[in-house]
């Protein structure tokens, strides 16, 4: 299933590139939002900021929600200690969680937890106990939890995450090499991450035929890269957002876009 | 008569250069087109005493002060292709060209000039640079009459016998910019995936230097654009030098191998020419940029100033005009 349809279970998703990750988090804790839901990160990968930006990216108002505490992103040491904690912390820490979202009025909790391989492998065992507690914690309650597993190195195995969890989330792409990601439903294609020379024949080819082209989730892209959205806006393709990146490079490019204006000279 | 007339105007008083393009004014507004004034406040009153108080409002005339217009080699050029554009043919552009930040960009004034012939060839315009003899360094009066076709000279005007077309005069003309220094962090090229390592090492460093976050990702996306180029065009080993001193925060990009473009990304390529954006669009994004081509390398060397805004801050205070 896709993570915005996770709800009252607990489930599990092996991502592989860092902008996957920040995909299923975005999906799953604006799923919450939508339904009120309070959303706690356990944010073992030290990528909270990477998260805020891509829910901003989708048009999701994070900085709101972290500041009135509707989200909450406990750091990467914290998240660490609780893992290689005792079981009863992590009931501790689940209850606590609900505890917390029913006193501020919510409908319910959700809790996302991003393990990296090195967290993974430092944890061994403990990961299970971790799991199983958690699993007993939440059954029967308004609470839906998500266990990112880093799957780069020593993936973990498919027996082994359906062992433990009840639910198995995925987000599939056209393509994904861990710098850039492309997604599309029907016609309408993303990109996210950064584009270069790398990916050329990928970009191309993911821009063939695209009807609505979404890059507000672009952190960089090279000229080249620049010269295949054109040639597939030129083909009738629709730009529906530009991230920065996009922007400056449209704005630097005179042959693309207006004239620099605001850099001196006499124009 | 129609075509681009670009000339060179010598002289070592305001009079002797007003006494030269009074005349030029004079005719341009007498035939109702316009005249574009890149001078400054004593050169504006002189021509005033030539042609007559109140030229300047005429709404034929714009009047822009030098330090603002020549910020920029690159960006210069590109707006006077602009300007010019813009106003239609028969325009006539008269520029003191007092190249405010000449220190920033050893060379690159002089081999701006020598592109305008190619960027502006076969517009119908006359452009003026004026040059004063002294107060101006010696190698670029020196070197007026290769990229300037016409000169004036004690007020004639003759045409001139060294000049040299754009692309002979950027061969002959490309100082060796400075040798990488000891301390210069190396990294090695080898497959596209490096290009992503390059970013980060690029964006740190200009982090640690002090540029802000624009001038970080513009520098990012030079330096990502020339390493392109060498990954994708270079040849042997291409390695990737940065530094960073009191003034500069600055990136070599070298590989084995020529470069091809005459006019070293001065002009912005045409749609159809696949190659050549990258250093185009790196020399209008960084403060400096230097291409150095022969027997069989190619060193492209990118500045960033660390200041932040392009103009030195000894530079900013000099007295202009």
């Amino acid at each position: 299933m896709r993570a915005d349809e996770l709800r009252g279970t607990h489930g599990c998703a092996v991502y592989r590139s860092t902008e996957e990750a920040r995909e299923i988090l975005a999906e799953f804790f604006g799923a919450g939002m939508a339904r009120r839901e309070a959303a706690v990160l356990l944010d073992g990968a030290d990528d909270g900021a990477g998260l805020l930006t891509r829910l901003r990216e989708d048009g999701r108002p994070a900085r709101e929600w972290v500041r009135e505490g509707t989200l909450v992103l406990v750091d990467p040491a914290a998240t660490r200690t609780l893992v290689l904690a005792a079981a009863d912390r992590a009931r501790e820490a689940v209850t606590g969680a609900l505890d917390r979202a029913r006193a501020g009025g919510h409908a319910g909790v959700r809790i996302a937890g991003t393990v990296p391989a090195r967290l993974r492998a430092v944890a061994g065992p403990r990961l299970a106990a971790f799991d199983r507690a958690v699993d007993a914690t939440v059954a029967g309650e308004p609470a839906s939890v998500l266990c990112l597993y880093d799957g780069r190195e020593d993936a973990p195995s498919a027996a082994a995450m359906t062992a433990l969890h009840r639910a198995s989330v995925s987000a599939p792409a056209v393509f994904d090499d861990g710098m850039l990601r492309v997604t599309a439903s029907g016609r309408d294609v993303r990109l996210a991450g950064e584009t270069d020379l790398s990916h050329r024949p990928a970009l191309r080819s993911a821009l063939r035929g695209a009807r609505a082209v979404d890059t507000a989730s672009l952190r960089f892209l090279d000229v080249g890269a620049l010269e295949a959205l054109t040639r597939a806006v030129a083909a009738g393709a629709h730009l529906t957002r530009r991230s920065a990146a996009v922007e400056r490079l449209l704005d630097a490019c005179p042959p693309f876009g207006a004239p620099r204006g605001q850099r001196g000279g006499p124009g | 008569m129609s075509g681009l007339r670009h000339r060179a105007l010598l002289y070592r008083t305001a009079d002797e250069q007003a006494a030269v393009l009074a005349p030029l004014v004079t005719e341009a507004l007498d035939a109702d087109r316009p005249v574009l004034a890149v001078l400054d406040a004593p050169q504006l009153a002189a021509l005033d005493a030539r042609v007559g108080p109140g030229w300047a409002a005429d709404r034929r005339v714009e009047v822009r002060p030098p330090a603002e217009v020549y910020g920029h080699p690159a960006r210069t050029l590109g707006g006077f292709v602009e300007l010019i554009g813009a106003r239609g043919p028969g325009v006539t552009l008269i520029g003191e060209a007092h190249f405010g930040t000449a220190a920033m960009h050893p060379g690159a004034w002089v081999q701006a000039e020598a592109v305008l012939n190619a960027a502006l060839a076969g517009l119908d315009a006359t452009v003026v640079c004026a040059y004063h003899r002294t107060e101006r360094p010696a190698e670029f009066v020196a070197s007026a009459g290769r990229t300037h076709p016409e000169l004036y000279v004690e007020g004639v005007l003759r045409r001139s016998a060294e000049f040299l077309d754009p692309a002979r005069f950027l061969a002959r003309h490309q100082p060796e910019p400075p040798p990488v220094p000891a301390h210069a962090r190396t990294v090695r090229l080898g497959t596209p995936a490096d290009l992503w390592d390059l970013r980060r090492v690029v964006a740190r460093a200009g982090t640690a230097a002090g540029l802000g976050d624009d001038l970080v990702a513009d520098l990012v996306l030079a330096v990502g654009e020339l390493a392109t180029n060498a990954v994708e065009h270079g040849r042997g080993p291409r390695t990737v030098a940065l530094w960073t001193d009191e003034t500069w925060i600055a990136c070599e990009v070298a590989n084995a191998g020529a470069f091809t473009d005459p006019l070293r990304g001065f002009l912005a390529p045409v749609a159809e020419q696949p190659r050549g954006r990258g250093v185009f669009l790196s020399r209008l994004l960084c403060d400096g940029l230097d291409v150095w081509a022969g027997e069989g390398r190619v060193r492209v060397q990118a500045r960033m100033q660390r200041a932040g805004d392009g103009v030195s801050p000894t530079l900013r205070s000099a007295p202009t005009g």
